[in-house]
């Protein structure tokens, strides 16, 4: 049926060529574009399009495929790879592919496709017009109110630029100078410091050598209270008999314990047990005399109660702390160290010493006051006044560099946003900080320009992240897509993406969210900032299915 | 395509942390030893139990499950002729086959060409166990001391035991002979009479009910069939490693090289060897595990049957086991001889495929998951908009409101019918997903009905069985009683399904049934259903039965004219009456691309050709690569809609039997007899070897159209874009080429004729037409084409001149390959008028011809004669 009636066509063409024109008679090659019809000439035979085979003129149109490239077949389906020209008279023309001819399907917009009579497709290209004449009315009006405030934008854009490159270099300078500022500062406080540790140095130095001298005393006074103790007869000995009947030692101890106690001997006096043999029954004494022992004549051996005898330590180090930081405590290092000797622990590990940290704190808090005279005595008026001096100057070098770190922070956040391309004149500039929100049934979803889109359950629910700022996508116009990439990872897929289409519009609104294939999502976004001169022009729009 | 199952919720932590994780966890699954029915039956040696066969038949003091609605007719008896008869045994003829039926013990020679083809019970492993109480255990107490400890630990077993005397003994008590050996009885019978896996307990109040039966094929090398497993074509053996297990089960992302069960089973083996086909059909719907072995046949052969061994060399043979955990034995045997006679020898009591609308064979959309009606709209554009074609829009679960089956989602799907119009406008369909598990929801209509007509499946006390699946809570309808599957299938007509129309199909998914917090993620063994069976008698035919009934409610819904569209995922013997299925959901990775072609061959060999996998995979992300060799692998059977026996895909063995190269070949398919393909399954693989078998056969490669001889390797190079596909010499075949963005589209394009000449210069082919879409040709409404190319004259007849059927459709034209020389002319003479003369074109490069526009109506007869 279809073959009989293109040679009807064809004749009809045929007789039209006898006397008219050859732009009429090829206008009556169905499915060809004006512009394409000096290449189907009736006069001659026909050549594809792709110059591999040429074919009686007949051919062309006759509902049977013989060129590889399908341009004999402009107007039948026969070629799987042909297109059909719509003209569509009164709006814009459109090719489709062939096999949309004689599908039963109106694709083009005058009904052309369809001519096999199987259905009746209505010319609606003047309505199509109409409502895009209408619709390019309403998009010019808002170009032309969206162009106005682009332009506002840019202005605003390329002042904050302009804005943002002199406060940058302003900051630039004036980082110099703080950090300038700092230095003086530093060398201010480096110089009072060293005073300050003289000061501090002799100060202790001296607090030592009356402590150590004290420490002594107090040794030699416990020795003499365990001697005097031990030796139960008063006779200025302690036997070896005294030293096994005793009940004052950590155990009892056997005659030949007893003399190896006494370093070999039978007995001794108070001197040879001090000198001699003390050290080695400190371990041992027990110290539960029961008549308090005043202070100063028989203190408690440090041995016994190494945590009474501890200084604080100071809290636990970490690696920002200054040593000014520090409490002012009494006592000093080498306690510590002495009390770790004595202690015999071989390199407690990290945990443990932290452990034995808080206990010595705490017991020394509760028992300081016991101790009070171990305790260094506050530094002199004259060191005191060098260390508020030190204070002063540190505190002056801190605050200083804080705010020179401040100020080197706002100079990278500026150089960031001097580096983000915001169009090509500063127009979407006015977009940077703010958040577009758009909600459908489930969703909020939310746009903030040039950081990050998300979503949340609108029943409440954490934040997704739909990607940040990457880059402008659009084609040819850059700035028509953007970009946001690397949001949260989807289970079993890719992390998630957003690409957001910039339209023209009068304010700045999301206007559409879909998720087109699995996690990649699409928002249209309307911002005055993306419209162009242009848009809105008589000139007809694309529309889908575009130019083939 | 597929929603999946309840750990998709546990991979979606598992994936997040591990992407590269193995998926299944097999330890949610039965092994043979976890099945205390497998383990007892494996257990038995050879010999060990010896039935023999007594006069009267077998009396079941109670009824067992027997499976109905698989068979289309009651076999029927045929006549028969006594060769011979003794003490021992009777020899019976019968047709051009015989059987040796002998007594003691019972076991069944099957003779095909005189000779045995099929052994039954020869290795002696049969076992029917009776249902029965449970036994209790007691020691055999011989003389013993008066005061002798009696090791019994409480005082009750003592008493019993000092009463007790050797004869006293009920018969029904199973003796030990000491304590510890009770201990092992009582567990045994313990363990047979309740079953325990994981938190799940199966209370068997029955007991143990299993059968097992072994049948071995003497003179075969490989075998075939049992699905659904994720392993090769031929069959390996189990020895030393778990049987095939056939339990219908949801099994997420699956393991593959695995005989691990699947979605489906079909219990149909396939022994194939140079000599002979023969096929059995282990007709039983319960939990079944094959064990697979390979002997040597002499060894287990009767004396008297050795003179039906030809030759004197080593007979080889394959050994099976059959062990189910409840129902009866019934067993068909197919004796072939040619592949093809078992088929249809199958086919002749389970059915045939149904024809299916044209539709069902296209291109299928579908993705986890269309957000709304826009989005639908969006997807149809976008299809358009690049120019590919398709058929058919699928909605998973999210369509529906609050997950209830046959309800739309109010917001998100607002106005169905209107959507479904859209699509149909341009002659596409619409399929919704509809699971066997109803959600327990006030209200929802069909819960209400289904619990107030009792039309739920029982759990063990005689309630409804709760349990959970995609809704949450929720109820199975079953299926398996005939009144239920009548109310199902009146939900499916359009005053009942509100928002369907009549492009509207269905996808009936979790029917092994998939029940989240069940035993393996199914159905508890001990829940009842219609007739107070339990779910251990019929879990493999419970998925069978809803496709059933959707299919039939789909055709009642058209008044009984238009043919049902129902993709099933659970399957069994008989599915291919109801409508396709698919291999469930498989991965996006080239390792799954290559395991479906086994699985489907498999489906075919068995008689369920209309079978397919996911085009792209359910889970992961496909990359291009992956698709573009994925779409023509799988969806090549749209491309060549041909004949009833479209897409049947076989191995190549099933055409060629003699050629024992292919009998393990799994990597290329006959599609039909005449189109062999080689999909690629290797990622970047732009080459490989195709084997062309068939002695004299020449094979046309369609992509340049070069000819090679069969029985022979060729090496072909596979861009991207190419699917190697080679049409047999000797074959003629219809294809439409003008490629529409739907089938419905193409309804009355004009046809090409692709002839590939064989040695002779000789082809034939045949072409069958229809409207696509009706049962109208069962009234006679089609066309069937016969056409034949001999001695330089092409003629096309109606091979059945009553058949009543009118098209538009036309012939375009001829595509003549393999010939050398062009002729002077060419002339059709049509219905007898006068002879026309047709122009065509030569290429005497590729030895092709095209003879251009016949343009006669393809039910035209007709002759084209080449003039030399």
């Amino acid at each position: 049926m279809a073959a009989c009636r293109l040679e009807y066509f064809s004749l009809v063409f045929l007789s039209l060529r006898l006397f008219s024109s050859y732009i009429a008679s090829a206008s009556s090659i169905r499915g060809v574009a004006v512009t394409r019809l000096p290449f189907y000439d009736s006069s001659k035979d026909f050549t594809c399009l792709d110059g591999s085979l040429t074919v009686p003129f007949n051919n062309v149109n006759d509902d049977f495929c013989d060129c590889g490239d399908g341009t004999d077949e402009p107007g039948t389906s026969a070629c799987s790879n042909g297109l059909y020209h719509c003209t569509n008279a009164g709006f814009r023309p459109r090719n489709i592919p062939s096999s949309r001819v004689n599908d039963g399907l109106c694709d083009c917009c005058d009904g052309s496709d369809e001519y096999d009579g199987a259905v009746t497709c209505p010319n609606t290209c003047k309505e199509l017009y109409k409502e895009l004449y209408q619709k390019q009315r309403e998009e010019a009006e808002l170009a032309k109110q969206g162009i106005a405030i682009k332009q506002d934008y840019s202005q605003q854009g390329q002042e904050k630029k302009e804005e943002r490159k002199q406060k940058l270099e302003g900051l630039k300078k004036q980082l110099e100078e703080k950090k300038a500022v700092v230095e003086s500062l530093k060398a201010k406080k480096d110089e009072v410091e060293t005073i300050e540790k003289e000061a501090k140095d002799m100060h202790e130095k001296e607090w030592e050598e009356t402590k150590a001298k004290l420490l002594a005393e107090r040794d030699r006074a416990s020795a003499d209270t365990a001697f005097r103790a031990l030796d139960t007869d008063e006779n200025g000995r302690v036997t070896l008999q005294e030293i096994v009947d005793t009940e004052l030692l950590d155990k009892k101890y056997n005659e030949d314990e007893a003399r190896e106690l006494l370093g070999g001997y039978e007995e001794s006096d108070i001197e040879d047990f001090f000198s001699g043999l003390w050290s080695t029954f400190k371990d041992k004494y027990l110290h539960k005399q029961p008549e308090p022992t005043p202070v100063g004549e028989e203190n408690p051996t440090e041995a016994e109660t190494p945590p009474t005898e501890s200084p604080p330590l100071p809290p636990p180090i970490d690696d920002n702390f200054d040593d000014e930081d520090l409490p002012e405590v009494p006592g000093d290092e080498d306690d510590d160290e002495e009390e770790e000797d004595e202690d015999e622990r071989d390199e407690p590990s990290d945990e443990f010493k932290q452990e034995a940290e808080n206990k010595v704190t705490k017991v020394s808090t509760e028992e300081s006051n016991k101790d009070d005279d171990l305790k260094m005595p506050e530094y002199d008026e004259e060191t005191k006044a060098k260390i508020s001096v030190a204070d002063d100057a540190r505190k002056e070098f801190n605050d200083a560099e804080t705010v020179s770190r401040e100020t080197e922070k706002e100079i990278s956040e500026l150089e960031r946003s001097l580096n983000l391309n915001l169009g090509q004149e500063e127009e979407f500039s006015p977009l940077q900080g703010q958040c577009f929100d758009y909600t459908d049934r489930e969703y909020l979803y939310k746009l903030c320009p040039f950081d990050r889109a998300s979503q949340q359950p609108k029943d409440g629910g954490s934040e997704t992240s739909l990607g940040t700022w990457g880059e402008w996508t659009g084609e040819p116009n850059k700035y028509s897509r953007m970009k946001y990439s690397g949001g949260q990872a989807c289970w079993n897929g890719p992390s998630r993406s957003a690409t957001i289409n910039l339209r023209c519009g009068s304010t700045n609104e999301v206007v559409q969210v879909s998720e087109p294939s699995r996690c990649e999502y699409h928002m249209e976004f309307r911002t005055p900032a993306a419209c162009q001169s242009g848009d809105g022009d008589s000139t007809l729009p694309h529309g889908h299915g575009g130019e083939l | 395509m597929a929603t999946s199952h309840a750990s998709r919720i546990l991979s979606l932590l598992l994936l997040w942390i591990i992407p590269e994780i193995n998926a299944v966890d097999k330890g949610n699954f039965k092994k043979c030893d976890d099945s205390s029915f497998c383990k007892n039956n494996r257990a038995i040696q050879p010999g060990e139990s010896p039935y023999s066969v007594v006069k009267d038949s077998i009396v079941f003091t109670e009824p067992r499950y027997e499976v109905k609605d698989v068979l289309i007719q009651e076999p029927q008896p045929v006549s028969n002729q006594k060769l011979k008869q003794d003490d021992e045994s009777v020899h019976i003829g019968f047709n051009n086959n015989s059987v040796v039926l002998t007594f003691e013990p019972f076991r069944l020679d099957f003779l095909v060409d005189n000779e045995v083809a099929v052994s039954v019970n020869s290795r002696g492993l049969m076992n029917f166990e009776q249902y029965r109480e449970k036994r209790k255990v007691v020691v055999k107490v011989e003389q013993e001391d008066e005061e002798g400890h009696a090791p019994g630990e409480n005082e009750e077993e003592n008493q019993m035991i000092s009463l007790s005397r050797y004869e006293k003994y009920s018969k029904k008590d199973v003796l030990s002979e000491d304590n510890n050996e009770k201990k092992e009885e009582e567990r045994v019978e313990e363990e047979n009479f309740e079953e325990n896996f994981k938190e799940h307990h199966d209370s068997r109040p029955r007991g143990p009910c299993s059968v097992g039966l072994d049948i071995s094929f003497p003179g075969v090398e490989h075998v075939y069939g049992i699905p659904e497993h994720a392993d090769s074509l031929a069959l390996k053996t189990t020895v030393g490693s778990e049987p095939y297990r056939l339990y219908n089960l949801d099994v997420f992302e699956y393991e593959l090289e695995s005989r691990m069960a699947l979605y489906g089973s079909i219990p149909v083996m396939i022994a194939h060897s140079v000599a002979r086909t023969v096929g059995v059909f282990w007709m039983n719907a319960a939990e079944t595990w094959v064990d697979i072995s390979s002997s040597s046949a002499r060894k287990s052969m009767l004396n008297s049957l050795m003179s039906f061994f030809k030759g004197s060399e080593e007979v080889p043979q394959v050994d099976t086991h059959w062990m189910s955990e409840s129902g009866i034995i019934d067993v068909f045997v197919m004796l072939g001889p040619r592949p093809h006679d078992v088929f249809r020898e199958y086919a002749s009591f389970t059915g045939t495929t149904a024809l299916p609308p044209m539709f069902g064979i296209a291109y299928h959309q579908s993705r986890w998951n269309y957000n709304d009606e826009d989005d639908v709209k969006n997807v149809d554009k976008g299809f358009d908009e690049h120019d590919i074609p398709y058929d058919v829009l699928w909605l998973d679960i999210e369509h529906t409101d609050g997950k209830k089956y046959m309800t739309w989602d109010k917001l998100k799907f607002p106005t169905p019918d209107h959507m479904q119009k859209n699509l149909a406008a341009k002659g596409r369909k619409m399929v919704t997903i509809i699971d066997p598990h109803i959600k327990r929801e006030g209200g929802y209509h069909i819960h209400e009905e289904a619990t107030s007509l009792g039309y739920y499946v029982k759990n063990k006390d005689g309630g409804e069985y709760e349990n959970w699946c995609w809704p949450g809570t929720s109820s199975w309808i079953d299926f398996t009683n005939p009144e239920i599957r009548k109310w199902w299938a009146g939900k499916f007509a359009l005053s009942e399904y509100q928002g369907s129309t009549e492009t509207l199909f269905t996808w009936n998914d979790m029917n092994e049934p998939s029940v989240f917090h069940g035993p393996e993620i199914t159905m508890h063994k001990d829940a009842l259903h219609h007739g107070d069976w339990e779910h251990r008698d019929i879990h493999n035919i419970y998925g069978f039965y809803q496709h059933m009934a959707t299919a039939q409610g789909q055709i009642d819904r058209s008044g009984g004219r238009e043919r049902p569209f129902v993709l099933s995922r659970a399957f069994f013997a008989g599915t291919q009456r109801n409508g396709p299925i698919w291999t469930g959901d498989n991965t996006a990775e080239w390792g799954h691309l290559k395991a479906s072609l086994p699985m489907i061959l498999t489906l075919n060999l068995v008689g369920l050709p209309f079978s397919g996998a996911d085009i792209g995979g359910f889970f992961l992300n496909p990359d291009p690569e992956f698709v573009s060799q994925m779409v023509p692998g799988c969806g090549i059977s749209a491309i060549f809609p041909r004949s009833r026996s479209f897409g049947h895909e076989a191995p190549l063995w099933v055409e060629y039997p003699e050629e024992k190269n292919t009998f393990a070949m799994e990597d290329e398919f006959l599609l039909g007899k005449d189109l062999l393909v080689k999909p690629v399954t290797t990622q970047g693989q732009n080459s490989l070897d195709v084997y062309l078998p068939g002695k004299g056969e020449l094979w046309y490669d369609l992509h340049d159209f070069k000819i090679y001889r069969g029985e022979n390797t060729i090496y072909v190079s596979t861009p991207l874009e190419k699917v190697p596909v080679f049409q047999r010499g000797g074959s003629i075949i219809a294809t439409k080429q003008r490629v529409r963005r739907c089938t419905a589209l193409m309804h009355k394009d004009p046809y090409t004729l692709t002839l590939a000449l064989n040695s002779n210069a000789e082809a034939e082919g045949d072409l069958y037409v229809d409207d696509g879409y009706t049962f109208d040709y069962k009234n006679g409404a089609y066309i069937y084409m016969k056409f034949t190319f001999q001695g330089g004259r092409l003629t096309a007849k109606r091979e059945k001149p009553n058949t009543q059927y009118s098209t538009p459709a036309w012939i375009e034209r001829i595509a003549i390959l393999g010939i050398s020389n062009a002729p002077k002319g060419i002339f059709l003479t049509a219905d007898g008028g006068e002879s026309r003369h047709l122009h065509f074109t030569h290429d005497s490069s590729s030895n092709t011809m095209i003879i251009k526009k016949p343009a006669v109506n393809i039910a035209q007869e007709w002759t084209i004669s080449m003039h030399a």
